[in-house]
């Protein structure tokens, strides 16, 4: 599958990351199909998109998050992530369509940040420039960056998660406690 | 070094691995008992990891994981529920069916009810059944080796195919023990690398959890209704207590007090799975929410958002994952025909050699037949396994539960369930929308196999079980 769309050579979508030297990320991305689209992206605690843009107007996103949405005219779009704090890690979010649009290629470019490495998602780096590349099978929804130096990497505010730690945390202890208790069993039938 | 290219090497050393093993155990399978049951030789902990291994195919590796990815954390409740059907096994089945001390699901049906009929029927449905759930296994490998090593996807059906085949024609039971055990730690070791990692990456389990339920709010519970989970619950469960390969499990275990505590040990690597491939699922929808196919879900996880080293150990435990369910699959639908039907019928009084001679050769061609239905790519990889598990369950739970505990059980009614059962998944799946009297199609053949098989042998002779089986 994948194969056939790599072989169809250059990459319909595409990423261009720029981290400027204040780690502010200038970020352009480009997407083949028909606007206007609804982009979507994923709240991050160390990042605040900004300077949406597209057809030459400036895009207020909606909603409260942690996922907001942008209502674009155009599958060509450009915004920039302001750091909020000078943190080591951090979870720089993409704008993505919100729905599937096949595989992407993605480019970070240092211009002078000391950006280390990037964690997720995995990308080959360019020995010496500064560039890190990759081809994905769909956007991803943050790029995680690693500096050299910075502060620790704040928390955030958990949103509502409906019923997820009850399940989560309720289907962990059934697991452990039916296993425990059945060897217990099983190996007092077995003594 | 790219993730792709240490994956291939990962992958070469597989192979190599399990060709030495498959050579190794050959030595020991010098007989027919020795290459389809171990030479009942199997102790609890090789045991759990067999009847794990078993159970955990591509359905879960890359199947669960895709339905994680698409309907969230609800689905997740299918494993405590279908550990039921466990319980059931460790009280209703295992013990009693290494009693009977035969080699195949098909050779208890020939005992307890005294007849080949049966016995050719048994065999029939097993050969249908497990050539869709190999096609599936084959299908999964073939989207991960296509990812991977951008190989045509027919190509890398076949090569999946071949590490099944090696290894099996090989070394048969005891091969499929030992890759068993190899495929519980690598599944074990993999997910405790993967589940911290991912944990870290997405902010931890609250924020995970924020954000999916932003997403869609069934996300965090809820996708599947409870009515829904025991169902599909009830066929996984219920089909897994009564699996051909599961049986055939058990008649290789050293005795039936050891078939209770190997299901204990199976519960320990599956919690581990269980934990690791939901984790995978919802971490992966959050990092790359809109991937074309759910079913790419897991490679996507594990070639682009991991770190290489931990990403080559997932995926390796995904192939050793597909291959060894494809192998236990192989043997035991291999067996259903060469074991049951030829040397059964044509050639009882055939030598030892002459019968390993038989399976590998039927195992040869069988690994071929799945091909043709995995290039065709039916379903999503979990819903091909689901129906294959739906028809077996519901051809084999009242037959096997209730001909082993009930004295009354007829030769006549283990026949009409065992038919009419599957005929019931098979219309009930027709109608899909809206399900014929509110019913899913495992609950209609469970309840059709179960139903049938009760009013018939109330209505005619009954067969005591045989007064022949050993016990320990």
């Amino acid at each position: 599958m994948l194969a056939a769309l790599a072989a169809l050579g250059a990459y319909a979508n595409s990423i261009d990351v720029r981290i400027t030297p204040d780690r502010k990320a200038e970020i352009h991305e480009r997407f083949s199909g028909a606007a206007p689209v609804n982009f979507v992206y994923l709240d991050s605690p160390c990042v605040r998109i900004g300077r949406i843009q597209a057809d030459g107007r400036l895009i207020e996103p909606q909603g409260a998050g942690p996922w907001r949405t942008v209502a674009s005219p155009a599958l060509e779009i450009s915004y920039e992530a302001v750091p909020v704090a000078a943190a080591r890690a951090c979870p720089v979010s993409l704008l993505m369509p919100d729905h599937p649009v096949g595989p992407v290629s993605v480019t970070v470019t240092d211009l002078g940040s000391g950006l280390r490495f990037i964690s997720v998602p995995h990308f080959a780096a360019d020995p010496g420039s500064k560039i890190w590349t990759a081809n994905f099978p769909a956007v991803p929804s943050i790029l995680r960056l690693e500096w050299k130096t910075g502060s620790p990497p704040g928390g955030s505010t958990p949103a509502p998660a409906g019923r997820f730690a009850l399940n989560f945390w309720g289907l962990c202890a059934v697991l452990v406690i039916w296993t425990a208790a059945y060897l217990l069993w099983a190996r007092r039938d077995a003594s | 070094m790219s993730t792709s290219a240490l994956m291939l090497a990962a992958i070469a050393a597989y192979v190599v691995f399990a060709c030495a093993v498959g050579i190794w155990s050959s030595r020991k399978a010098r007989d027919e008992a020795g290459f389809l049951v171990a030479g009942r030789s199997l102790g609890p902990i090789l045991g759990g990891a067999t009847l794990m291994a078993n159970q955990v195919s591509a359905g879960t590796t890359v199947g669960i994981v895709g339905f994680h990815y698409f309907s969230g954390i609800s689905y997740a409740w299918t494993w405590p529920l279908t550990w039921i059907g466990w319980i059931v096994a460790a009280l209703f089945v295992a013990p009693q069916m290494r009693k009977f001390a035969g080699m195949t699901l098909p050779d208890f049906f020939a005992a307890r009810f005294h007849s080949d009929s049966i016995r050719v029927l048994a065999s029939i449905l097993i050969l249908l059944g497990y050539t869709f759930m190999l096609s599936a296994q084959y299908q999964a490998g073939g989207l991960i080796f296509g990812m991977i090593a951008s190989i045509p996807y027919a190509r890398a059906v076949l090569l999946v195919a071949s590490i099944s085949f090696l290894y099996t024609v090989l070394g048969g039971m005891f091969s499929n023990a030992y890759i068993g055990l190899f495929k519980a730690g690598i599944l074990v070791a993999a997910y405790c690398c993967t589940v911290p990692f991912l944990l870290h990456q997405t902010g931890g389990i609250a924020t995970l959890a924020g954000s999916l339920y932003a997403i869609d709010p069934r996300l965090a519970g809820g996708w599947f209704s409870v009515r829904q989970l025991i169902a599909l619950s009830l066929a996984l469960g219920l089909g897994t207590a009564t699996a051909p390969y599961e049986i055939t499990a058990f008649y290789s275990l050293t005795s039936q007090r050891v078939t209770r505590l190997a299901i204990g040990y199976s519960f320990l690597f599956q919690a581990f799975v269980a934990v690791g491939v939901l984790i995978c699922g919802l971490a992966t929808r959050s990092l790359m929410p809109y991937l074309t196919n759910p079913d790419l879900a897991a490679p996507t996880l594990a070639l682009y958002l991991l770190p290489p080293w931990i990403g080559v150990l997932l995926l390796l435990a995904i192939v050793v994952t597909l291959t060894r369910t494809g192998g236990a699959l192989l043997l035991t639908s291999a067996s259903s025909f060469s074991h049951d039907i030829y040397l059964h019928f044509l050639r009882p009084k055939a030598s030892e050699r002459e019968k390993l001679a038989v399976h590998r050769t039927v195992i040869a061609l069988l690994a071929l037949a799945p091909i043709a239905i995995a290039v065709m790519k039916l379903d999503l990889v979990n819903f091909v396994i689901l129906f294959a598990v739906k028809f077996l369950a519901s051809a084999f739970f009242a037959p096997v539960v209730l001909g082993l505990n009930w004295a009354r059980s007829s030769r006549a009614a283990a026949i009409t369930s065992m038919v009419l059962g599957p005929a019931a998944v098979v219309i009930w799946a027709k109608f899909q929308h809206p399900t014929l009297f509110g019913l899913e199609a495992a609950e209609a053949g469970l309840l059709v196999n179960a139903i049938s098989f009760i009013a018939v042998s109330l209505s005619s002779t009954h067969h005591r079980r045989p007064a022949h089986a050993s016990s320990d």
